[in-house]
């Protein structure tokens, strides 16, 4: 499991890694699928469906908070417009402080998946507009209205709903992130098979833990143990892991694992890809503090797992 | 004559006395008027006719410059949009300037007639969406885009161009504002008369004028006679006025209006009602400084004049 937390340049790694490998066409296939506006993906089309443009408020609200956002949400439904002003995205300015940290250059177009909202969005007969300048520093906005009412004029008045979102006021934890995480495997094995989703993941783990794989180098497992024990306390599931210790033997006992939790607990289906995310990143470590790594069970049904690092 | 420099807050004046006299259907049916694109008035229709979607970001990058405007201007023929990202209106800037140094009341929704080049981009088959969030701050957004060619997506490429213009860059000396001023006073004139004339040009002149003339009551005529240099040196004519003093008396001779000749320089036509800019204005200067004036001659082709203080 890659925590929700980290999730983003997982994402944008991906990217990277289709575009790289396949070219900037399936990087767009990629998109059209994981925000294909089924209901079983990304949940956006289940509130346009129920609430109508207001169904964009709560959906955005209730994510951007979770994201730890820096934006200004705007509701009109007399007037026909939603509008959300972003002057810090939470993923964006994660990359971009994850490039001046350890040089991890985000996927060039990164900001050009919120585009595939649109799906959802013009299914229920609503336009989409998407301004994309500013995102060189994770800022954006996005109108969206109804053509059957809206008149081409933002104004706020006494109908306008506005919510505030302050990254300072909340904490990063999206859980629905594992929900992309597992449709982005998912692809990648129907699509490309296993040895793909090895060369994605990684790549993944040797570029985005790149400090962690240093002090792995140099303390060995103790340091994978450290590692495991953040993953699952970002993860806010710090009973879901037993970490045992036995000479140079570490072993990891998974009793649930939280992503394949809150898959289940949403109705998702849980990829047969998704075991990867733990045994291929897991294996990368291993590598690096030169030790061995084995997978002694995985139950796909929970995601509880013990493997072992030697 | 009110020079072009001090036509916002004129501007600004004349949305209230609209409102508050004859309601808001008359300041919108105003509007209407005023931006009408007849080729006549404002100018952006005939850079619209010639040059299409460009015209936008012609007429714009000239006016805005000349407004000294804070503002970003974006222009993406290829995918058909138009963008002015403006971080401060010079205009709606001054009237709140105005209303910390003297508690000058700006129009409720003076930004609005910004919507009114709506109709001129409309006629050639473009459209227009206008984001008025910010103005309370002087910040608005607008976008013009091609309907057959953009795609919802303001995305910054190598095919954009943009502008960038900053207030200290540049001069603040917009003459069409003599434009504006003359459809202004030809519309309050033709729709209401000599009186409601008088009555608008009085309430600017106490409200604006002489809210920044705080000395008028004790320096009387010296008073008004630094104010009359101080209009042609900001309209750069100061060749354009004679002052002469002679005991209690101040004989002013215009030798040329400095509004009237740009207006015929720009193939205006000169309203019947524009001579009150100068007649209504500097008797309720004369009122306040408790002498007497009179107008001796005004020539309608020129606006040269002649009128007195005693």
């Amino acid at each position: 499991m890659i925590s929700c937390t980290e999730f983003i340049p997982a994402y944008s790694e991906l990217f990277t890694y289709l575009e790289d490998n396949y070219g900037r066409a399936e990087v767009d296939r990629f998109w059209k699928y994981l925000f294909e506006p089924t209901g079983n993906g990304i949940p956006l089309i289940n509130f346009v469906k129920k609430e109508g443009i207001r169904g964009c408020f709560s959906y955005w609200s209730g994510t951007l908070t979770e994201e730890a956002s820096d934006c200004t949400i705007y509701l009109n439904e007399k007037a026909g417009w939603f509008m959300n002003v972003m002057y810090k995205c939470p993923s964006k300015g994660r990359l971009l402080k994850l490039k001046d940290e350890i040089g991890i250059e985000p996927y060039h177009d990164y900001c050009l998946h919120c585009d595939c909202y649109r799906a959802a969005i013009e299914q229920v007969g609503l336009k989409y507009m998407y301004n994309f300048q500013g995102v060189d520093h994770a800022a954006c906005s996005l109108i969206i209205y109804d053509p059957k009412v809206f008149d081409g004029r933002i104004i706020i008045d006494e109908n306008t709903e506005k919510l505030e979102v302050r990254a300072s006021e909340n904490e990063y934890f999206h859980r629905d992130f594992h929900s992309s995480m597992n449709m982005g495997i998912h692809y990648l094995g129907e699509n490309y098979g296993l040895t793909v989703v090895e060369d994605y993941l990684a790549r993944y783990t040797k570029n985005v833990y790149r400090k962690e794989i240093a002090d792995i180098e140099k303390g060995g497992i103790d340091a994978i143990a450290d590692k495991i024990c953040d993953t699952y306390e970002k993860e806010k599931s710090p009973d879901a892991v037993e970490l045992v210790r036995d000479g140079a033997r570490l072993t990891v006992n998974v009793k649930y694992c939280p992503a394949v939790k809150h898959l289940k607990a949403t109705g998702r289906v849980v990829s047969p890809w998704y075991r990867y995310t733990t045994e291929v990143v897991m294996e990368t470590l291993a590598k690096a503090a030169g030790a061995s790594f084995k997978m002694l069970s995985y139950d796909e049904e929970n995601g509880a797992a013990c493997y072992t690092f030697e | 004559m009110i020079s072009c420099t001090e036509y916002i807050p004129a501007y600004s004046e004349f949305f209230t006395y609209l409102d508050e006299t004859y309601g808001k259907e008359e300041l919108d049916r105003f509007w209407e008027y005023h931006f009408a694109p007849t080729g006549k008035g404002i100018r952006l229709i005939n850079f619209l006719k010639a040059e299409g979607l460009k015209g936008c970001y012609t007429y714009w990058s000239a006016a805005l410059k000349e407004e000294a405007a804070d503002v970003t201007i974006y222009l993406n023929e290829k995918a058909g949009w138009f963008m002015t990202d403006m971080h401060k209106c010079p205009s709606k800037g001054k009237l709140l300037k105005l209303k910390d140094e003297f508690g000058f009341v700006p129009y409720h929704s003076y930004c609005m007639h910004c919507d009114g080049y709506r109709a001129a981009v409309e006629q050639v088959g473009l459209k227009y969406m206008y984001d008025f969030v910010g103005c309370d701050r002087a910040a608005c957004r607008l976008i013009i885009y091609d309907p057959k060619v953009f795609n919802e997506r303001v995305i910054v490429d190598e095919n954009t161009k943009i502008l960038d213009i900053r207030a200290s860059e540049n001069e603040y000396y917009h003459l069409d504002f003599h434009r504006s001023m003359n459809s202004v006073i030809n519309y309050v004139g033709e729709n209401h008369g000599i009186s409601a004339v008088e009555d608008y040009l009085g309430r600017y002149t106490r409200n604006v004028c002489l809210k920044q003339m705080t000395d008028i009551e004790t320096r009387g005529i010296d008073a008004i006679a630094d104010k009359i240099r101080d209009t042609y040196e900001k309209e750069k004519s100061p060749d354009a006025v004679e002052l002469v003093r002679d005991g209690g008396k101040l004989t002013v001779n215009v030798k040329y209006c400095p509004g009237v000749k740009y207006l015929k320089d720009t193939g205006r036509i000169v309203s019947p009602w524009y001579r009150y800019t100068t007649e209504v204005v500097m008797k309720a200067l004369s009122e306040k400084a408790g002498v007497s004036f009179k107008m001796l001659s005004y020539d309608e082709e020129t606006g040269a004049a002649c009128y007195t203080f005693e």
